[in-house]
């Protein structure tokens, strides 16, 4: 309840007064950079900007903003090139994000504003960072050891406002999938104990979506969603609706199936031939979990091996963004394009911003916060 | 199905507005002060007064009547209804907010908070400052840091 109705300015008392709570509720929809750009206006203003409550108020409202896409690229190409773009979709422009101990370092996943990189062949380092405030956090070191196929996973858990990290990797020396987690903030990581037969899982780019790090996980047989409660360290495996499974002799690629986390819902993109088919993850608790058909698009485009595509995100019904990956002769010749999928229309729209290299190693959807 | 209920709201300057119960509890603090009996009949809105509590129970009103009809075409609609609907001056606008706070109607309070957002996007400090008469309390030096600290926002 407000105290009291007071007018405030000179000279143009016509405008009346918003209290705290009421700027909060505006501030949080604001793009990241103005929000930023608050902090100068006044004291009141950049301490309201900076508290937790208000940015756990601009982390929820993040949902419904368009997001930015952050592509790694490809160091290889140019030298001088930034390993991180930051892409303004809205806006069109793009922001170069450097920071020199993530270098060579891969986006392996982003929560909530942070993103966690590391390298796909070593253990370490892994890094967490903010793009924005240019924050960053070393995780523990674990040694050296032999290892492939090194993916990490990023998450939060709400009831202890802590953020933990899950990793999953192959022990060559072992041979076998080890899984680890640990908690930002302390000295190491803990191993997990998970069933034998998990070490011949294949599993791919993690998201974090409701309490939970889901992964993408095959075996030569079948494919399926494993999902880790970040709270009570559980895994989960989901499998797929049996209208999904294809002829069970064939391995599906993994750019046939996707997870996508975005826009506050957790779907999965089957890419048959032309069509598109989403399916929808539902449920609270990881117990409750379940996979639904939710939508099929005609792409009207015949992909191929020379001609593939990602769904990078879901605007609304009406607007999907593809990363449109196209090869030119061999494999060396890649290149990348984003363009927008009007599914209603059975429309393509090139989305050109300036800045983005036709050449970039991923492109994920990202919510920046401070 | 009940009969259409009607209630009468009592602005803060003395007038009163007979609208359908439906309408009344699309602002929750109405709705709970209705089931919890505390409600006066009439029901007095202090705080708010004739001109903007008129504009509220135009956009309950509205709401109400769009969630009952299915056609996804409505949808659309109601969007441009909706911005044609905070297409006012300043003052009204936040006076909506206040309104639209202070009654707790949620869907209002998004849209109108949404919309001084979009107003102020792409803003300069100075003119934020000019658009909530917020006088600049930085020293030169402070100011200079809180800038640099942000130094990203101004690139």
């Amino acid at each position: 309840m407000e105290k009291s109705e007071k007018r405030s300015g000179s000279g143009n008392d016509s405008i009346p007064y918003l209290s705290p709570e009421i700027i909060s509720e505006i501030l949080c929809k604001l793009p990241i950079a103005s929000v930023l750009r608050c902090r100068c206006v006044c004291k009141a203003w950049r301490y309201l900007t900076k508290s937790p409550a208000f940015i756990e108020q601009l982390l929820s409202s993040n949902v419904d903003k368009a997001p930015s896409l952050l592509l790694e690229t490809s160091c290889v190409e140019n030298e001088s090139t930034q390993p991180f773009l930051l892409v303004d979709v809205e806006q069109r422009r793009v922001r170069h994000i450097r920071i020199d101990p993530l270098e060579g370092l891969s986006a392996m996943s982003t929560c909530r504003g942070l993103v966690c990189v590391g390298s796909l062949s070593s253990l370490d380092p892994v890094y967490v960072f903010n793009p924005i405030t240019r924050e960053y956090r070393r995780l523990p070191a674990s040694g050296e050891k032999d290892i492939e196929d090194h993916q990490v996973g990023l998450g939060f858990d709400p009831s202890t406002g802590k953020y933990k990290v899950l990793r999953t990797y192959v022990d060559d020396d072992e041979g076998k999938r080890c899984f680890e987690v640990t908690t930002l903030g302390a000295s190491s990581w803990r191993k997990l104990d998970v069933p034998d037969h998990w070490q011949d899982y294949f599993v791919y780019e993690p998201v974090f979506w409701n309490k939970a790090i889901h992964w993408k996980a095959s075996t030569t047989a079948r494919d399926f969603l494993l999902s880790f409660d970040v709270c009570h360290e559980k895994f989960r495996k989901i499998s797929f609706p049996k209208v999904f499974v294809p002829d069970l002799t064939s391995i599906i690629e993994p750019t046939e199936l996707e997870l996508l986390g975005f826009g506050g819902r957790l779907t999965i993109i089957e890419h048959e031939d032309e069509q598109m088919r989403l399916w929808e993850v539902t449920g609270d608790k990881l117990e409750d979990l379940s996979i639904w058909f939710w939508d099929e698009h005609d792409t009207h485009v015949l992909w191929n091996p020379y001609m593939t595509y990602k769904v990078i995100g879901r605007w609304s019904p009406e607007f999907y963004l593809l990363e449109v990956s196209t090869c030119h002769g061999d494999v060396e010749n890649r290149r990348k394009l984003f363009t927008w999928f009007l599914p209603r229309r059975a429309n393509y729209l090139p989305l050109d911003i300036p800045g983005v290299p036709s050449m970039f190693i991923t492109a994920e959807t990202f919510s920046p916060c401070t | 199905m009940a009969t259409s209920r009607k209630v009468t709201l009592l602005s803060s300057d003395g007038e009163s507005f007979e609208v359908e119960q439906s309408v009344a509890v699309e602002s929750i603090t109405i709705k709970d002060s209705i089931e919890e009996g505390s409600a006066g009949n009439p029901i007095p809105v202090p705080k708010v007064n004739s001109k903007i509590l008129a504009k509220v129970i135009e956009y309950c009103k509205k709401h109400v009547e769009s969630a009952k009809a299915e056609d996804r075409v409505d949808d659309e609609d109601l969007v441009a209804w909706d911005a044609d609907f905070v297409k006012v001056d300043q003052a009204t606008l936040f006076d909506l907010i206040r309104a639209a706070n202070f009654l707790n109607i949620k869907s209002l309070l998004d849209l109108t908070c949404q919309t001084v957002a979009d107003m102020i996007k792409g803003k300069t400090p100075e003119e934020k400052r000019k658009t909530f008469t917020i006088r600049n309390d930085f020293t030169p030096e402070e100011e200079e840091e809180v800038r640099r600290e942000n130094q990203w926002a101004f690139e």
